[in-house]
């Protein structure tokens, strides 16, 4: 039997140009008119500042992108980030080598990751529910642990830089970042374990029957996720200079905004490095144009919601891909 | 109400699902439609209750011409469709599906839930008589038969006088399927039109007055059901097309005493039982049975697809178990899925992508890094070798013809040629379903070219001139189990109908 998909009203060809390149117009539109108003908007204190804020920002969509690709949900990637910022700056303050205290805070994510992973490859939990449950634990055991009060006091210098130093005027978290997305780029572009991601989320059915392990990267997605999402925990607290136990819970929204805005360009309705890093940039100028515009802190979220909602029906306009 | 369909075409995308299907439906007669899926039934069916529209033709109801617009349209017109899977939310009751759109309501909006029940239990009692049918529990609760009235009464609640049963019987047991009969009959006296289908031949055959057999797209015989007994029917439902007797094809002599490549010892699973077959290297062997015989079930089990429960699987000499897709692929052994597009192949990627999905690591050869000229220049040399029209590897798969994708989904292992002469086993299912007659003969050709490089072949297809056009050996399902084995020389339609429709009279006296 052939199945047929509608395709929702196919708009023409100039219209789908439109589409494709409309996140990348609203981006240079959002520049231009943040450089009108802002005085201090394009100087390269700001531009630096701008890019130190959106570094952890880009290795949690990153590692969303990896979900995503693999057409599975994370949820949780906000609350594991906070928890292993807690873990790794508990373990500081209370006198555990660094390399040791950051492993602890990786490895929070990476048992959070293979949970996920589990519940939904080998229980059959859809991961929406299992890592919104992932999430609510991570959140509660990162108040029991931190008590709810910020870890500071005795983190080390090596420990703070990475988050707050610079080389000239490269932040090290601008590098670090950089790697992640280099290494995450060579993955989901050139790798055999990238295009069975994608083909994992493109068709389950014919990845299967091509003999591609569907659970074992249906899970694989989750963990690199999950341990992403923790790496960029870690940093966070570097960059604030202590554990703050509420700290990573914007990442989730912010994360999947970037991920959505990306999946508007290159290959429509797929995530893609490129367009996620796209993506976490789009975000990321937007907060910081609101921010020094001096509105209220919800006006952010209000735009960020709006800006999801039109990215993701342009995804859909563009194309019949299922997002999820 | 008489409903007559003229000629009625429909297109899909690479597929000709009908080819100008005459259907004519008489009030207080049952119509059973048989024939093989992908014959066009359920295109068929759902055209008639307004599911979907036609490409081209007529539907006529009391020689006024209709063209529905949506199911409720055809409803409001009389006609009504229960499907096989049924259309009952599970936590309704019985009288709150069958009023689902049509409460009775008080003050406008308020649903009366007294009168809803009520009203059902009358409509139960009037058609129904003497049938005790629980209509206040929920559904979720009740029997397969108990559901398949209740969307009967939901049709009747409606007024609909011709009601289409899709597969009414299949998740019934045997009281329950009389039961249901009893009923089909007496919604016959009082003037209802019902379209009935199944896969139980000897069903449709008792239960019907007129039947309609298709194959293909088309209507190959249609008369009062009495006219025809079921070897015949299936005959009918299989039997070779025309152009396929002229396309002769040379099979390839295989090497007499060759040691088996593989062989199953007492195979079981689900849906198939007890199959010992023995395939030898260069061997096409054909498995021919009806829908739920058991040979695809049988052949999916040798890749992996379902759990094996018991038997052995050997394969040159040497003991194999097969967990899943993977290890059957690292054993040597292929599968070439039916319905491409949703089996085989990713709809928007690149045919290059397509091509090397199977054996992605073959051009990756360092850390697991796939090295781009490798497999563009792979995924060439399969789109040359077995001519897939496209223009380029970049192209997208969603754009070729329907041949061209089967290609690609059969090219995919071909990507990498030293591993042909290692696959032990080949398996096509339904290899040109959906392409024209062209690509037709290509594929077998590609068919007959893997056997040659020293593979077994198994080949399931529904179209029994292709089976015997291309295998050595031709062995018959029914029930699960192997019913007949036949030649190449020995082999004919009429004795494979026969075979299938023995193997199904058989087990039913037992």
């Amino acid at each position: 039997m052939t199945t047929t998909t509608v395709a929702r009203g196919q708009p023409k060809t100039r219209v789908r140009a439109l589409y494709r390149y409309s996140t990348l117009l609203a981006l240079l539109i959002m520049i231009v008119v943040f450089s009108l108003t802002i005085e201090r908007f394009l100087t390269a204190r700001n531009i630096v500042n701008i890019v130190q804020q959106i570094s952890m920002l880009t290795i949690v969509a990153v590692g969303l992108t990896y979900a995503l690709a693999a057409r599975e949900l994370d949820l949780s990637v906000g609350n594991v980030a906070g928890l292993a910022g807690i873990a790794a700056t508990l373990a500081l303050v209370n006198g555990v080598p660094l390399p040791l205290a950051v492993l602890m805070g990786l490895s929070v994510g990476l048992a959070f990751g293979i949970v996920n992973a589990v519940m939904v490859t080998v229980v059959g939990i859809p991961s929406l529910i299992a890592t919104l449950a992932a999430g609510s634990i991570a959140y509660g055991v990162n108040f029991w642990i931190s008590g709810g009060r910020a870890i500071y006091g005795g983190l080390p210098a090596t420990f703070t830089n990475w988050g707050q130093g610079t080389w000239g005027i490269v932040p090290i978290v601008a590098v670090i970042m950089l790697a992640f997305v280099a290494l995450s780029y060579v993955v989901l572009n050139h790798s055999v374990t990238g295009r069975y991601l994608y083909a994992v989320g493109a068709n389950v059915a014919a990845a299967r029957l091509a003999g591609v392990k569907v659970r074992l990267y249906k899970g694989l997605g989750l963990a690199i996720s999950a341990v992403f999402a923790s790496s960029a925990g870690i940093l966070l607290a570097a960059r604030l200079g202590s554990g703050q136990p509420g700290a990573g819970e914007r990442y989730l929204m912010d994360g999947l905004a970037a991920v959505f805005i990306g999946m508007t360009m290159f290959r429509p309705g797929v995530a893609t490095v490129a367009g996620t890093v796209f993506g976490a940039l789009f975000i990321g100028v937007l907060n910081n144009g609101l921010n020094l515009l001096g509105l209220d802190f919800f006006v952010q979220n209000i735009a960020k919601g709006v800006l999801m909602l039109l990215a993701v029906s342009i995804v859909s306009r563009q194309t019949t891909v299922r997002l999820l | 109400m008489h409903l007559q369909v003229e000629s009625v075409t429909k297109h899909f995308p690479g597929t000709q699902a009908l080819r100008g299907v005459d259907l004519s439906v008489v009030p207080g007669r049952v119509h059973g439609i048989v024939g093989e899926n992908g014959a066009g039934k359920s295109t068929l069916v759902r055209i008639i209750a307004g599911e979907m529209a036609p490409t081209s033709g007529t539907i006529v109801v009391d020689g006024q011409q209709r063209e529905f617009r949506s199911p409720l349209d055809a409803l409001r017109t009389g006609i009504a469709i229960v499907s096989q899977e049924g259309n009952l939310i599970p936590y309704f009751t019985g009288a709150e599906n069958i009023s689902l759109g049509s409460e009775t309501r008080f003050a406008g909006v308020f649903i009366d839930q007294r009168r809803v029940l009520a009203e059902a239990k009358a409509l139960a009692r009037h058609h129904f008589p003497g049938f005790d049918l629980s209509l206040d529990t929920v559904v979720s609760d009740l029997p397969p038969e108990d559901l398949k009235l209740i969307e009967i009464l939901r049709a009747l609640r409606r007024e609909a006088r011709v009601l289409i049963l899709d597969e009414p019987t299949a998740t019934l047991q045997a009281t329950a399927k009389t039961m249901l009969f009893d009923v089909i009959r007496h919604l016959k006296t009082q003037g209802i039109a019902v379209i009935l289908i199944s896969h139980f031949l000897n069903e449709i055959l008792e239960q019907s007055d007129d039947i309609t057999i298709m194959r293909d797209g088309n209507v190959v015989g249609t008369g009062p059901a009495d006219r025809f007994d079921e070897a015949e029917v299936i005959r009918l439902m299989i039997g070779s097309t025309l152009e396929l007797r002229q396309h002769a094809h040379t099979l390839d002599v295989r090497p007499a005493g060759a040691a088996p490549r593989i062989e199953t010892i007492g195979l079981s699973g689900k849906g198939f039982e007890d199959v010992d077959l023995t395939v030898q290297p260069r061997e096409v062997v054909g498995l021919a049975g009806l829908t739920g015989a058991g040979h695809r079930a049988f052949a999916e089990a040798l890749y992996g697809v379902e759990p094996v429960h018991a038997g052995r699987i050997v394969i040159d000499g040497h003991e194999v178990r097969i967990g899943s897709p993977t290890r059957a692929r690292d054993a040597g052994i292929i599968l070439v899925p039916d319905s491409r597009m949703v089996k085989a192949l990713f709809a928007e990627w690149t045919v290059k992508e397509n091509l090397s999905v199977g054996h992605l690591g073959d051009v990756a050869p360092a850390a697991g890094l796939i090295r781009g000229g490798l497999e563009t220049k792979a995924s060439w040399s399969v789109v040359d070798s077995l001519s897939i029209r496209t223009s380029g590897g970049d192209q997208r798969i969603e754009e070729l013809s329907g041949g061209n994708k089967q290609k690609v989904s059969i090219g995919r292992w071909l990507f990498s040629p030293h591993r042909i002469e290692a696959y032990a086993l080949c398996i096509f299912i339904e290899p040109t379903e959906g392409v024209d007659v062209g690509a037709k003969s290509e594929i077998h050709n590609i068919i007959a070219d893997i056997a040659a490089r020293n593979a077994a072949v198994l080949l399931i297809s529904s179209d029994l001139s292709e089976i015997r056009a291309l295998s050595h050996r031709v062995v018959v399902f029914s029930r699960g189990k192997v019913v007949a084995r036949f030649d190449h020389d020995t082999v004919s339609d009429e004795a494979v109908s026969t075979a299938m429709a023995e193997g199904r009279t058989a087990k039913g006296r037992a």
